[in-house]
């Protein structure tokens, strides 16, 4: 079942980057036993749309629900941080997996390499598959080739290497510094 | 322009940053970093990266970084729980990137717990 | 928002693999299930594993397929999208075991390399000077500024035994001292980055991954020969190579590393890139010295050489740029160092272009003396499929062919002149028994009839000649005559020619007649082609013992070929029908049309 939240809260002045929500949402997966987890980064209407699909066990709407209401919600505030300062954001969870999709009206992708690095311990249970569209061009990253193309996934030089990869190359395809 | 000897001394900043070397110790020392929400939006995952370059940059080998999830108060976020061979487990609390540079200097590399920064 | 993402790889690797049209029937197909709503397709960048590619990832699986082709989709999106079910057949197995992934150095492919040349590449950011310097970058330049003399330097390299890696293996250091004795203020140092070879990639990969390598060889080249100014010749069709060069040339004047007064030393050298125009004659040095001057590219006689009388009329050391990858480490570890690696006569490393029927292709990095053997086998992973290696080419357009029989050949320069081939640039192409020798040395003719500048009669039209014969041969009109008077052409063009190019131009032909000379053959008397390459030999046929004689291939067939025999085959009622080889125009209609495969090509 889709379900679509409005709120008519404040967006936060400054509040948490794009990247951040990121580790917040792709913590979500994990701790759903996904296997996999896709990130789709889309450049749109003058921002970035990001929007984080699993295959793990869901949630239920009802706890979507206390998590965006309560003030100790039961799994964290991750989801209620994401409403206030996107506005919005919708979901669409089953057995089969979840999906999150948030709005984000500035093009700052710094720190989404250093947010993918954050989850290289679970990259033996979890393969993150990181897909992004922009005017510039399109991008894709895989954990699974990580060995292949960038070295030892036991070497810290190798995460390092990710890491720059990865910001570098987003930087490039979407601009980056805008505030 | 550059002189010879400032192109020495790029290559040393650089020379670590680039090239592996082999290190003695033995056993795997294993830094949690707690990557809760409250953790991510006070900086954890600006302490994981400093984690990951000040020991990638000092090529120390034998080290894993991992997150985990909360490791407690969340007002003294970031945390982050060192444990070395052999040694009871360390959590440092309010960390900051330089405050992670001192804990891979003294604790890591020196085997000194960094008293001030403990829970 | 979608229940599923369907991703596509769109990188040129994968594009030129038909992914645009694997996306297309991917919304053919969902459109068709009503899946367009839930099911979302999007063509993302490249994942890099281009030999295993079309990629297409499918979320919230994460199934990763590979080597996907159009006509999967619809059993992907039936299985996969409709029914839940992953599509065993079609996902990417790991090379390693399961989930862990083995280390790139642990495999044979690295392992029995030697990575001197390359060192750099793959290991730095090639934009980032910095990263150059921290490798030990520019400091044989340093070393060469404040610690040694112009002759000094040119006796390291002598003694290192480097010989030029563009093919012809000349001594590097005696070009350097021929053009240092010289007479005249104004000389020249002058980079061959042409790379004209087909399947050759080694420049390119140098130029991209390492360029500053280049840059400091050829300011050591300027200090020992005692000239101020440089050019890289780099062909247009290498765009990343040509701006990698040029940010690195930018980078090292910023540091003061290339201009005047270079470290307070007060030695001058500048450098400046040219771009070739798709010419592979202007790989010859004279050639592109003139082209640098900006006439047509067209060699000239030598002498005198360029060591006396190069770029603009003053002397010029060209090397190629991998002769000049080698020089900062020869300066730094020595000529010991250097000759301790490879034959006493070749001493070092050579990079090579593996391509062709071999799994592991891509650049390999060997010492001088590796035996093919281990080059094919180890390295390279042998001959895919199961097929058997007939034989290597090296040396491109230029070369010749290794057979099997010199599997254990070391390879360095004169060994393989010695067996009629030649090291050459590095490009190495894989044959097995399913390629045509005759048809081989057909394809490298034609790339330099094209080439041809036209300046010399014998190459001109002597070359033009050969692959006539060529045709002939392929073609199953010519004579034993031909193939005498055609050997004879071969040897008249290398003799008379004026450049290298229409000097080897004959090697493909002379080196597959020294080894395959039974296949010249029997395209000759036999009218056949062992390979079942040459097309115009080969035969349809119908099997006797198979037909049934239901007539349908003679209606078919358009040149009335095909007619009745006498003979009935054992439990067939009718007489077998039979091809008439001189009227069949080898169309294949009858082949398609026999619902009883009693028709063969051979």
């Amino acid at each position: 079942m889709i379900k679509f939240i409005l709120s008519v809260l404040t967006r936060a002045r400054n509040g948490m980057e794009l990247s951040k929500h990121l580790v917040d949402l792709v913590t979500n997966s994990i701790e759903a036993l996904a296997k996999h987890v896709l990130i789709m980064l889309t450049a749109e209407k003058g921002g970035i749309t990001l929007e984080v699909m699993d295959d793990g066990i869901g949630i239920k709407d009802e706890d979507v629900r206390k998590a965006l209401d309560g003030e100790k919600a039961p799994r964290g505030k991750g989801l209620r941080l994401l409403r206030e300062e996107t506005g919005s954001f919708s979901y669409r969870s089953d057995d089969r997996g979840t999906s999150v999709s948030a709005f984000f009206d500035k093009t700052d992708v710094r720190g989404v390499g250093d947010a993918l690095i954050v989850f290289w311990q679970e990259l033996s249970i979890t393969d993150i598959t990181l897909s992004t569209t922009s005017p510039r061009g399109v991008y894709c990253f895989d954990s699974r080739l990580i060995g292949e193309k960038y070295g030892d996934l036991a070497d810290i030089q190798t995460m390092v290497k990710v890491r720059k990869d990865v910001n570098y190359t987003l930087i490039n395809l979407f601009g980056g510094n805008e505030e | 322009m550059k002189s010879i000897a400032d192109i020495n001394a790029i290559r040393e900043q650089m020379k670590s940053k680039v090239l592996i070397r082999d290190n003695t110790k033995e056993g795997e020392t294993h830094v949690f970093v707690g990557m809760g929400t409250c953790g991510v939006q006070a900086g954890a995952v600006e302490v994981f990266n400093a984690f990951v370059d000040e020991i990638s940059s000092r090529v120390i080998k034998n080290v894993r970084i991992s997150r985990t999830g909360c490791l407690g108060d969340c007002e003294k976020e970031p945390m982050a729980q060192v444990v070395t061979p052999g040694a009871q487990p360390v959590t440092y609390v309010a960390l900051t990137p330089d405050k992670v540079k001192e804990i891979v200097e003294k604790h890591i590399l020196g085997g000194n717990v960094v008293a001030e920064y403990v829970k | 928002m979608y229940r599923s993402h369907i991703l596509v790889c769109g990188g040129t690797g994968c594009h030129s693999n038909n992914s645009a049209n694997i996306l297309k029937a991917f919304n053919e197909e969902l459109a068709k299930n009503s899946l367009t709503a839930d099911v979302q397709t999007v063509q993302t960048g490249c994942f890099g594993l281009c030999a295993v590619g079309p990629v297409v990832i499918i979320y919230p699986e994460g199934a990763f397929y590979s080597g996907v082709k159009v006509e999967d989709v619809p059993e992907i999106v039936s299985e996969h999208l409709v029914k839940g079910r992953l599509v065993e057949r079609l996902l990417y197995k790991e090379k390693a075991t399961g989930k862990t992934v083995k280390a790139l150095s642990d495999t044979n492919f690295y392992k029995k390399q030697t990575r001197v040349v390359l060192r750099n590449c793959g290991v730095i950011d090639p934009e980032n000077i910095d990263e150059y310097i921290a490798m030990d970058g520019y400091q044989a330049l340093i070393k060469v500024l404040t610690s040694m003399q112009p002759q000094e330097v040119i006796d390291v390299v002598l003694a290192s035994g480097l010989r030029g890696r563009g093919g012809a293996g000349f001594p590097t250091g005696r070009k350097w001292q021929f053009t240092k004795n010289a007479v005249g203020d104004v000389k020249y140092v002058a980079c061959n980055a042409d790379e004209g070879d087909p399947g050759a990639f080694m420049d390119r990969s140098v130029l991209e991954g390492d360029p500053h390598a280049v840059i400091e060889a050829m300011a050591i080249a300027a200090y020992a020969i005692g000239a101020q100014q440089g050019y890289v010749y780099v062909r247009a069709e290498y765009p990343i190579a040509v701006r990698r060069l040029q940010i690195a040339i930018d980078q090292a004047k910023a540091y003061g590393l290339l201009g005047k007064n270079i470290l307070g030393t007060g030695f001058n050298f500048d450098l400046e890139i040219r771009l070739g125009a798709g010419a592979f004659v202007c790989g010859e040095e004279t050639a592109l010295m003139t082209s640098i001057e900006g006439n047509r590219g067209e060699p000239r006689v030598r002498p005198p050489f360029p060591a006396n009388k190069g770029l603009f009329g003053k002397p010029t050391v060209l090397n190629n740029v991998e002769t000049y990858a080698n020089i900062a480490q020869i300066i730094l570890k020595g000529a010991d160092w250097f000759k301790s690696m490879g034959t006493e006569k070749s001493s070092g490393t050579k990079v090579f272009a593996l391509g062709g029927k071999i799994v592991n292709t891509g650049l390999v990095e060997i010492p001088m003396g590796t035996t093919l053997r281990e080059v094919i086998e180890d390295i390279g992973g042998g001959v895919p499929n199961g097929k058997k290696f007939k034989a290597a080419q090296t040396g491109g357009p230029s070369g010749g062919c290794i057979p099997a029989e010199h599997f254990d050949i070391p390879i360095d320069y004169d060994n393989l002149i010695s067996i009629g081939s030649m090291m050459g640039s590095g490009g190495m192409i894989v044959m097995d028994e399913d390629n045509c020798m005759v048809d081989i040395a057909k394809f490298f003719l034609t790339f330099t009839v094209d080439e041809s500048c036209g300046k010399c009669t014998p190459c001109r039209i002597g070359n033009k000649r050969l692959l006539e014969y060529l045709d002939k041969i392929t073609s199953g009109k010519a004579t034993l005559q031909d193939l005498e008077d055609m050997e004879k052409l071969c040897y008249y063009i290398k003799d008379n020619s004026l450049c290298g190019l229409g000097q080897t131009a004959p090697n493909p032909v002379l080196s597959t007649l020294r080894y395959f000379r039974d296949e010249y053959i029997a395209h000759i008397v036999d009218k056949k082609c062992p390979a079942g390459v040459c097309k115009s030999l080969l035969q349809y046929k119908i099997i006797k013992d198979s037909c049934i004689g239901c007539g349908m291939c003679q209606r078919q067939c358009p040149a009335n070929a095909i007619s009745r025999t006498d003979y009935i085959a054992p439990g067939k009622k009718l007489a077998a029908m039979a091809i008439d080889p001189a009227k069949c125009v080898k169309c294949g209609a009858c082949m398609s049309t026999c619902k009883f495969k009693a028709i063969v090509k051979e």
